[in-house]
């Protein structure tokens, strides 16, 4: 038997007829949830020692908040140097370390003394010595990377001179800030 | 052709025909079919409002509410399953960071550390593929046979979220925001 042109159409128009009946998937609309989450700053200083004595210098450290290191040193002689290690633990991408002398007859420069071969803060830290009663800022890290955990450091305040038989008194209150960047 | 060849002819041609005519007026309703997702909440929030904010390297940050997800369908005879989705347009930034506090280098939190339990089960990660959403960002919800018993239903879901912070400890202060889509499918 032979199929006639006609009977070919026909199968042809079935298979189509077929097809277009054939199941698609079905979906719904989509429901939308917002998630909002926030990770809290945070910025603590935290003084490794409470006293420090040092050659020509004599310092005692109080927290005076979370992020606040009140310092107060007795120095003497000519080359009178303050190492003062600390910690901080910060979480924002970018902070200041703010020095602010009481006395704004003060003389000291001040930076971070930290090896930057062995002073993790010290690779990425832009340290700036300057002197304490001129600008308060001495410090700035500004690297994503330095979000993460508690990180050692030493800052070390470097004095003038003091003459021969005489001692001086300099507060300074030490602040950790988010830079705002 | 000859006389027995176009009588069988003739047959075939009727064959055909009444075959055609059941593929046209006898298919499936398919015109009421339909799948509906409603849900019981619209936000999950991890904020300081909430005291619940996100704490980076632990494990356990969970959502401030759960959502209620609930189906209705109508399904088409020939369908064998209604399976339900939750995805992310992204999976490496499924909840992102805040632009205007970060610009450049600042990591996202990405649907791997976004867990969804579905009723009393257990906490999953949306890592899976899914015919929604992006590649390794989605979850499915619930897979359900259908059969001529439930192919019109309904069915309600209960959702809790955790974000899992384990293998980010160094996520830093800011904002992360980002949609969970919630689609079902029926196939086949």
């Amino acid at each position: 038997m032979r199929t006639t042109k006609s009977t070919k159409i026909l199968i042809a128009v079935l298979v189509m007829a077929l097809s277009a009946g054939a199941q698609t998937v079905a979906r719904s609309a989509s429901a939308a949830i917002s998630f909002r989450a926030e990770v809290a700053k945070v910025l603590k200083l935290q003084a490794n020692l409470r006293q420090v004595r040092q050659a020509g210098v004599s310092a005692e450290v109080f927290a005076t908040g979370p992020s606040t290191l009140r310092v107060a040193v007795q120095i003497s002689g000519s080359a009178p140097v303050l190492r003062l290690p600390v910690a901080i633990t910060c979480n924002v991408r970018s902070y200041l370390l703010q020095a602010r002398a009481a006395s704004s007859s003060s003389t000291a420069v001040i930076g971070l003394a930290g090896d930057p071969g062995q002073d993790p803060l010290g690779r990425q830290v832009l340290s700036r010595p300057l002197p304490l009663d001129h600008d308060p800022v001495f410090a700035m890290v500004s690297s994503p990377a330095m979000a993460a955990g508690s990180t050692d450091t030493t800052i070390e305040l470097r004095f003038d001179p003091v003459p021969s038989g005489e001692t001086r008194t300099v507060t300074f209150e030490l602040s950790l800030l988010e830079s705002g960047r | 052709m000859k006389g027995p060849n176009r009588n069988r002819m003739r047959r075939l041609t009727y064959i055909l025909l009444f075959a055609l005519g059941i593929s046209l007026f006898v298919r499936p309703a398919r015109a009421q079919e339909f799948i509906t997702i409603s849900l019981g909440g619209s936000a999950v929030n991890w904020t300081s409002a909430f005291a619940n904010s996100l704490t980076p390297g632990a494990a356990s940050n969970p959502g401030n509410t759960s959502v209620t997800v609930n189906s209705n369908w109508n399904l088409s005879p020939g369908r064998t399953a209604l399976i339900l989705y939750a995805y992310f347009n992204s999976a490496s930034a499924a909840l992102a960071h805040s632009a205007t506090v970060c610009t450049t280098g600042c990591p996202d939190i990405p649907s791997s550390a976004i867990e969804v339990k579905v009723n009393a089960g257990a906490f999953a990660p949306m890592t899976q593929t899914a015919p929604f959403g992006a590649a390794g960002a989605s979850l499915q919800l619930f897979s359900l046979k259908i059969t001529g018993a439930n192919k019109t239903s309904s069915r309600s879901d209960t959702l809790a979220f955790n974000i899992n912070l384990s293998g980010l400890p160094q996520l830093p202060a800011d904002t992360y925001t980002g949609t969970l889509v919630i689609q079902a499918q029926a196939t086949p």
